[in-house]
Formats: structure tokens, C-alpha cells, sequence
């Protein structure tokens, strides 16, 4: 009966120790998870996704080729937007990048393209 | 609670580790799972949702890819013309564009799936041409035997295009005196003026693959079948059907996107009640085919080889193909985009064409198409009647007969009015053909000349 109370007490501090040894590896993990895989808030990829849009469907209807690096600021935050175009026969790919300014982190990319008729 | 806490500061006291520490242990475990599981649920919640938002952005991505595909396929048809297969391309961003391109009827049918990062989204789009020069015209009649007339309370509204005899004013034994101001716009005579004609590589790409399909058949039904939703799902898992006697569509509701299939009835087709048919679906008949009640069909071929009858209430926006009779009526309605295609054999035939009639409305491109014929006449006619309203592209490589209001244009060989007991060719009596009121230009199918340029007629994202 001693003998099972002492591990009783042994097992409470164990536990404890082996909880808080948990916890911070816990922690540990979430926030490396946090740098490499959640790099941005759910606002921020909202409204990355809806600007690279906005951008690209007026370069598809202006069929505008012309390279742009520009700052874009949406609620508060800035994004850096760039655009590109290839010009191939009777067609013209745009490609719109959405990044976030301050860190210059590539949030969104997209690739479309329209034709150019005779 | 506070007991507990007093028991454990306790602990380190080795002569009090007691009975209670049990308690304690327990206590301490218990507190730890719900702590746990709140920080486990939060994470999960969290990790989730941003996972949701990044699959989002990622279909984002796929869905641009595959309208980037729908594009460089037209761009590739202005250059190299129709070529069926399937292409593949990786776009700058890294996602991948698979694009499968066949015939639909007289449209190329292009199939394009964009993938980026485990994403997939598939578009699928019909593509034909556009003659601008004509159809920018109110009129285009190419008939140089004799010039176009207009009699009675004709009004046009847009340029016309006439063979080398022009365009000139009529009257009927008296009557029908043509209406002052007649004509608002150009008149531009040409020499040699032809009616587009279809590209049949690309409608006989659509045939040949019409006859493989017919020749390996998944599934046969004897007898009358009559389908409701029910059937359905039996059905999806088939791509080419057989009835060996008439069919009937009674309220069926379905859609299919994903893949063609085809009925080849040997009887007639119902479509009733209130079906409603849209997608890859494709039924040929030997008979006739009726669309009645409020049933409707959208991006559906339907061909037969008798005739196609479009009334009551039904809507439409399908491919309607016949080598006999097109006939919308009883206020039955076609919406942009829907053809109807009248293709008549060679040699000699039955009278028939493309009839609009009893308050039909039509916001459509219409074709009757007529082989190179070898000696003769067919009396084949794309025919408007006075209380019907169409709005769109009416082409005729035979007669036109118009007699109703026309918000749009007319390409044809010829005009055709009877005031018996004389035939008048080439005459307009009392018809309204405003190209002012129609403030798009229609995609036609795919036409064999070079002046026509390609465009996508529409456009489903379909998963």
C-alpha cells in the first residue's frame, strides 16, 4: 500500500513533466507549421485572390501587354501586384502575381490568356 | 477544485503524499485532455480553414489555366484550323493544360482541364465562327439573276449587300406599293457573292465520330422506353444507348457534363413534361423528334432524320439538327446560344427547311444548308411567318421566305414570296429587318472561309 501511494506522487510529477516537455514541443511544432505553412491569414489570401482577379480580367479585356510592378493597398494592408505578357501568334498569356509587400512573399499566381482576333 | 490545489501543493511534502494523490494524478490528467482537446480543435479548425482558403486559391489558379486552354485553342484553330486530339501544355506558373478538342454538330467542341497544386478544373466550350462582314449587314443576298425587290411595308433597318442587279422597288398588280423610306442604310453591289458554307471537316469529323459511336453500342433497350429520373442513374454509366423503337423523356431532370452520351433511337423522340436535358447529351433519331410542355434541352444535339418540332412552352438553347423539317411554334421559345441546322442530302428531296411559326420566338442563328445541287431546285426554305420574331443570324444557301420581324441579319441565296397565283423571287413583302436591334453578333458554326474568324460561342466550368 506505501509502496503504490509513492508511485502515486512519482506518476503526478511524471505526468507534469512529461506534459509540459509536451506542450512546448507542441507549441514548437505549431509554430514552425505556422512560418512554413501558414504564411498568410485567411483576409490576406481573400483579398490577393480578388485583386490578382480584378487585375487579370482587365488585362484580358484591354489585351494590355504592358509589364507592371505596383503597390496596391487593400483594408490596410499592401500588396505588391506584378504582371507579365507573352505575345504568341493570334494570342496573348497574362500572368498576374499578387505578393505581400512587406515581406515579399508570393501569396497568389495566375496564368490566362485571350485571343487576339483578326 | 480548491481542495485539490491544497492537496497538491502538498505533494512535495513526501510524508503527506497520501491516499488523496490519486485524486490528484486524475485531476491533473483530466485537466490536461480538455486543454488538449481545445488546443487540438482550434488548430484542426484553424489548419482546416486555411487549408479550404489554399485549395480556393489553388481551383482559383486551375480554373484560369483552363480558360487559358479555351483560348489557345481558338488562337491554334485561327492559325492551323480544326485538328482533333488531345494537347498539353505547362503554363508559367507551373500548372498543366490538357485540352481535348473534337466536333460538337458543326462546333468545335473543346474540352480543357487546368491543374495546379492537386486542384483540377475542367471547362468545356464550343467554339465557332463569325462572318462580320456580313453579318454586320442587315441584308446579304448573293442571287445575281435577279435583283432584290421591295414591296409592300418592308422596312430595313442596316446595310444590304446585293448581287450586281441591286436592290430596286416593287409593286403586286396595284397593290403593295413600296412604303416610302424604305431602306435606312448602305446598298453595296458585288460580283460573285457565295453564302458561307459550313466547314465540313469539322461537321464531318462530327459524323464520322456519329457512326464509330453507333458502331459500338453499351447498352440496348427493345421496345418503347419511356424514361423518368429514375432511370437515370442506370443510364449514367453508359455513353452510347440503343432503342430499337421510340423513346419518350417524361420529367426527367438530368445534366451531364463529364462525358458524351449518345441515343440512337430507331423511332420517334418525346421530350415532355418537365424534363429538363443539358450537357454532353446527344440523341439521333430516325423518326421525329418533339420538345413540348415545358420541357427544355440546353447544349443537347438533337438530330432527325425527319424532323425536329419545338412547341408549347418548351425552351431551347440546344443544337437542333434535321435533313427533313425544323419547326418552332405555339410560342415555344429558343434562346442565344441554340442553331438549328437543316442539312439536306443530296439528290432529290421532300419539301422541307426551317419553319418559324404561330408566335415562334427565336433569338438564334439559323442554317439551312443545301449540298451543291446538280440540275435542279429543292424547295428547301428558311421561312419566317407574320406572327413570329426572330432575333439573331438567318443563313440560307437556298430561299429565304420572311415574312415576320427579323432583329438581325439574313444570308441568303435567295428570296422567296408567293402571291398566288405568281412566284416572285428575290421579292420582300411586308417584312422588318432591323440590324440596329440586335446588339451582338451571333457565333455561327464553323464556316469554311477565310474572312471568318473564330470565337467562343459558350463556356461551362463543369466540376
Amino acid at each position: 500500500m506505501r509502496t503504490l501511494q509513492r508511485q502515486d506522487g512519482m506518476t503526478v510529477i511524471e505526468v507534469l513533466i512529461a506534459a509540459i516537455i509536451f506542450m512546448v514541443g507542441f507549441s514548437t511544432l505549431i509554430l514552425l507549421m505556422n512560418s512554413t505553412l501558414i504564411k498568410f491569414s485567411a483576409r490576406e489570401i481573400l483579398q490577393a485572390d480578388n485583386l490578382a482577379q480584378e487585375v487579370m480580367a482587365k488585362s484580358l479585356a484591354d489585351q494590355d501587354t504592358t509589364s507592371i510592378d505596383s503597390i496596391f493597398e487593400v483594408a490596410g494592408i499592401a500588396y505588391r501586384v506584378t504582371r507579365s505578357a507573352s505575345i504568341e501568334p493570334d494570342l496573348v498569356g497574362i500572368s498576374v502575381t499578387v505578393y505581400r509587400a512587406k515581406q515579399n512573399r508570393k501569396i497568389v499566381e495566375l496564368y490566362d490568356a485571350s485571343v487576339i482576333h483578326k | 477544485m480548491t481542495r485539490n490545489v491544497t492537496r497538491f501543493g502538498s505533494i512535495l511534502r513526501a510524508s503527506r503524499l497520501t491516499n488523496q494523490s490519486g485524486s490528484v494524478l486524475a485531476t491533473v490528467l483530466v485537466v490536461l485532455i480538455i486543454l488538449l482537446s481545445i488546443f487540438l480543435s482550434a488548430m484542426t479548425y484553424a489548419l482546416s480553414r486555411y487549408g479550404r482558403h489554399m485549395a480556393n486559391q489553388n481551383r482559383l489558379a486551375a480554373s484560369h489555366l483552363s480558360d487559358a486552354g479555351v483560348s489557345r485553342t481558338v488562337a491554334l484553330l485561327q492559325e492551323e484550323r480544326f485538328r482533333p486530339g488531345t494537347q498539353e501544355w505547362t503554363a508559367p506558373n507551373g500548372g498543366r493544360i490538357t485540352v481535348e478538342t473534337s466536333a460538337w454538330g458543326p462546333y468545335v467542341q473543346v474540352r480543357s482541364l487546368g491543374k495546379y497544386r492537386g486542384q483540377e478544373v475542367a471547362t468545356v466550350a464550343l467554339i465557332g465562327t463569325s462572318h462580320l462582314n456580313w453579318q454586320s449587314a442587315a441584308i446579304t443576298m448573293t442571287d445575281e439573276s435577279n435583283p432584290l425587290v421591295i414591296a409592300g411595308h418592308t422596312r430595313i433597318i442596316g446595310d444590304v449587300n446585293t448581287g450586281s442587279q441591286g436592290m430596286m422597288e416593287g409593286q403586286f398588280r396595284g397593290e403593295g406599293v413600296t412604303y416610302p423610306d424604305y431602306h435606312k442604310g448602305v446598298n453595296r453591289k458585288y460580283a460573285a457573292l457565295d453564302v458561307p458554307a459550313l466547314d465540313t471537316a469539322v461537321f464531318d469529323h462530327y459524323k464520322r465520330e456519329l457512326r464509330q459511336r453507333r458502331g459500338r453500342i453499351e447498352h440496348r433497350l427493345s421496345g418503347s422506353v419511356v424514361l423518368d429520373s429514375a432511370d437515370i442513374a442506370t443510364l449514367n454509366s453508359y455513353t452510347t444507348v440503343r432503342i430499337e423503337n421510340n423513346l419518350r423523356f417524361q420529367n426527367v431532370n438530368w445534366q451531364r457534363w463529364d462525358r458524351t452520351v449518345s441515343f440512337f433511337v430507331d423511332g420517334s423522340v418525346e421530350i415532355t413534361g418537365q424534363t429538363r436535358l443539358s450537357g454532353l447529351i446527344e440523341i439521333v433519331a430516325g423518326g421525329t423528334i418533339t420538345v413540348s410542355d415545358s420541357a427544355s434541352v440546353d447544349n443537347v444535339i438533337l438530330s432527325a432524320e425527319d424532323s425536329v418540332v419545338v412547341r408549347d412552352a418548351a425552351k431551347s438553347s440546344a443544337i437542333l439538327i434535321s435533313e427533313g423539317s425544323i419547326i418552332v411554334r405555339d410560342r415555344a421559345s429558343l434562346t442565344y446560344p441554340s442553331l438549328l441546322l437543316c442539312d439536306v442530302p443530296e439528290g432529290p428531296t421532300q419539301p422541307g427547311g426551317i419553319y418559324l411559326r404561330s408566335r415562334g420566338i427565336l433569338e438564334s442563328v439559323c442554317y439551312l444548308r443545301e449540298k451543291p445541287f446538280h440540275g435542279f431546285l429543292t424547295d428547301r426554305f428558311l421561312y419566317v411567318d407574320t406572327v413570329s420574331q426572330a432575333r439573331g443570324t438567318l443563313v440560307s444557301q437556298s430561299y429565304t421566305d420572311l415574312r415576320g420581324r427579323l432583329d438581325g441579319c439574313s444570308i441568303t441565296e435567295r428570296y422567296y414570296f408567293v402571291y398566288p397565283p405568281t412566284t416572285y423571287l428575290n421579292w420582300l413583302k411586308d417584312a422588318t429587318i432591323d440590324r440596329t436591334r440586335l446588339d451582338f453578333t451571333p457565333v455561327l458554326p464553323a464556316l469554311d472561309v477565310d474572312t471568318a474568324s473564330w470565337y467562343v460561342l459558350r463556356q461551362d466550368k463543369v466540376n
